[in-house]
């Protein structure tokens, strides 16, 4: 698919704000999580945009959400994860998972699991069906450098099934075996991480999109930034500055060299 | 110690004779939320409703005080402390707003209205001090603003600090050694000193002064130098610069700087505003109540007054980007020490924070109440001119309910 192509086809507004989506383009229907606590499925027919409250709901933002079948499967700040029939819109079955907001649910490829992942720094691994907890595992650290508090923000799962990659906030990305649950390599990605004006080095990036590309058994870090527009390195003593056009589609940038 | 005081150079003459005295030795430290701290995140939480956001509230060592979970350390030392959640100072614009709540009311044409620090100073400090008077340190965004004494007189700006928390310039040069420096002092002074005594002329006296002071800054440079601290005193303020600069703070009102500015940037979250106040709550909850302990085992709080204040506080509806923007009709502040009546919260805001419904105070209400606590007359007047001037603006008065 070529971004470029992509022509807006509806526009819909909401009051709340929302987190994650879900879709089934069969059916033209999306199913969203709120910053109201609950889940919606969103129908549109006829140039007309309905919005269905599922029976329940949350204790705190809505943060992920992902589609099993007949089920979806949703994660929250409120530290549990929610099963619920698609068909009945409602609740199945909250269960606690982590010990901290949780940033992100998505499923495996064959969708016999699901993985989350939260502030308390850790990634888990699920039944999809029972909700049975499979792994727990983490290469994060709770606090950054600067002595805060840190995120995991970020986690995907590979087409083949093969890895797991978790991301936190300091840009410490850990790849996993998806069956072992073993860590098999890792990418520093630096970024802008802390608002301390105590700072040696800093990256700001002003946006973008980053996917990870394995090169053999050597994990390389290609940043596909396909809508940063500028991005601010700086030493010590020296800013350097380039700026990534908003159309580019690929950019790479070696980490030991700094150049682009 | 009385006599020299710069407010006071005719004590036995001067009616409230025994309210100076209880100025004595008393110091403020300013902790200043640039950008605007939002209240909702940190003293009136306002969880389930829609404006309250994701963070939840919790009970504190007062019972019926609640407030943000992202302040858990002061949560459990709030008998020292007075929440203020009534201001309504109306402008919500970063530098008017920080005029205001620099100076306690809205600028005229024609005057220069000083900073409470330049205030403080000049009723607190004493005219033959060795330490500053005012100390400001900051590094970043809207802290950048320099605060000025205004009619006061340069001799009540602050020290500013910037990128570094050791100020420039005190230190003597490396050529000379200190025997040489220290001879080279009181060759001056005993050359002044009689020159003086036969040419009786306060610009001179002035200029002796001058002398005197800046021979006595040069020697306080140590009190920046959080070195000489135990390891473990360094420890318990953290590695953070806000923390470094409040364990500055505590050593400056420690050797009687009256007032000391520490400034924390980056809390204007017109964006992601409950990752923004996760990691600076977290750095205020540390830092401020290891300021608090400190200074009370020190024997210290109750003569410092500490205060968390910022421009204005933050809208209670979040905005797209899952901020919070200015706001300046409902937000908090504390007052912690020195005068203060501890265990109290003052004001009253509506369900979803969006209006005051009880307790309102005005920036000047608040000034008046700082004064109040130090032990200062809110409504002594400076002449300018032949125009009187009250430390508070007029029409303001102390809130009693906090006062000890």
């Amino acid at each position: 698919m070529n971004a470029k192509n992509l022509k807006r086809a509806d526009e819909w507004k909401s009051q709340d704000i929302l987190f994650c989506i879900a879709q089934d383009y069969a059916n033209q229907r999306l199913w969203v999580g709120s910053s109201d606590f609950k889940i919606y499925e969103v129908l549109m027919s006829d140039g007309k945009v309905q919005r269905v409250e599922f029976q329940g709901q949350h204790q705190s933002y809505v943060t992920g959400l992902v589609r099993i079948g007949q089920t979806l499967v949703t994660s929250s700040y409120d530290r549990h994860l929610n099963w619920w029939d698609i068909v009945e819109r409602k609740l199945i079955r909250s269960q606690p998972a982590h010990e901290a907001w949780i940033r992100r649910v998505i499923a495996s490829a064959d969708g016999t699991r699901v993985i989350s992942i939260a502030d308390d720094m850790q990634c888990k691994v699920w039944e999809a069906e029972s909700g049975r907890l499979l792994a727990t595992f983490s290469d994060h650290q709770k606090l950054t450098p600067h002595h805060f508090p840190s995120m995991l923000y970020a986690v995907a799962a590979s087409p083949d099934g093969k890895w797991l990659a978790t991301g936190d906030k300091v840009g410490h990305v850990a790849v996993w075996d998806a069956e072992r649950f073993e860590k098999v390599g890792e990418i520093e990605t630096p970024v802008m991480y802390t608002w301390d004006p105590k700072l040696d080095c800093t990256v700001l990036v002003a946006s973008g999109v980053s996917l990870f590309h394995p090169t053999a058994s050597d994990w390389q870090w290609e940043a596909l930034a396909k809508s940063a527009t500028s991005i601010t390195w700086r030493d010590r003593h020296d800013w350097r500055f380039s700026s990534v056009p908003a159309d580019s589609a690929n950019w790479n940038w070696k980490t030991k060299t700094r150049r682009v | 110690m009385v006599a020299s005081n710069m407010s006071a150079l005719d004590v036995l003459s001067r009616p409230g004779f025994a309210s100076e005295l209880t100025r004595d030795g008393k110091s403020v430290i300013l902790l200043w939320l640039a950008g605007g701290a939002s209240q909702l995140e940190t003293w009136d939480p306002k969880p389930g409703r829609r404006t309250g956001g994701p963070y939840a509230k919790i009970k504190t060592s007062i019972p019926g005080i609640e407030i943000s979970e992202l302040l858990p350390k002061m949560a459990t030392q709030l008998n020292e402390t007075a929440i203020i959640r009534s201001l309504n100072t109306k402008i919500a614009d970063h530098g008017q707003g920080y005029t205001l709540m620099d100076t306690g009311r809205i600028p005229e044409p024609g005057v220069r209205f000083p900073h409470l620090g330049s205030i403080i100073a000049h009723e607190l400090g004493q005219v033959d001090s060795r330490v500053p008077d005012f100390v400001y340190m900051y590094t970043q965004t809207e802290g950048r603003r320099q605060d000025s004494a205004g009619y006061l007189g340069a001799r009540y700006n602050p020290m500013f600090l910037t990128d570094k928390m050791m100020p420039e310039n005190l230190h003597r040069l490396d050529e000379i050694s200190d025997v040489d420096h220290q001879d080279r002092a009181a060759l001056r002074d005993f050359m002044a000193k009689r020159f003086i005594r036969d040419l009786k002329n306060p610009s001179v006296g002035s200029h002796e002064n001058a002398y005197e002071r800046v021979h006595g800054l040069m020697a306080s440079d140590y009190l920046f130098d959080i070195e000489r601290e135990p390891q473990a005193m360094r420890d318990h303020y953290g590695p953070t610069q806000f923390g470094q600069q409040c364990l500055i703070a505590r050593r400056l009102v420690e050797a009687g700087v009256p007032f000391v500015k520490v400034a924390r940037a980056w809390w204007d979250s017109h964006g992601q505003n409950f990752e923004t106040h996760r990691e600076l709550c977290a750095d205020l909850d540390h830092c401020m109540s290891a300021l608090l302990e400190d200074l009370r085992q020190r024997g210290l709080l109750s003569k410092t007054l500490v205060i968390t204040l910022g421009e204005f506080g933050r809208t209670p509806q979040i905005n797209g980007s899952l901020g919070r923007d200015h706001f300046a009709s409902a937000w908090s502040c504390t007052l912690s020490g020195c005068g203060i009546r501890g265990g109290t919260v003052y004001g009253k805001t509506d369900d979803d924070g969006q209006t005051v419904v009880d307790g309102e105070m005005k920036a000047g209400d608040l000034f008046a109440t700082i004064f109040a606590a130090l032990g200062i007359q809110h409504d002594k007047e400076h002449m300018l001119g032949s125009r009187p001037i009250p430390l508070a603006d007029f029409g303001c008065e102390p809130c009693r309910e906090v006062l000890a």
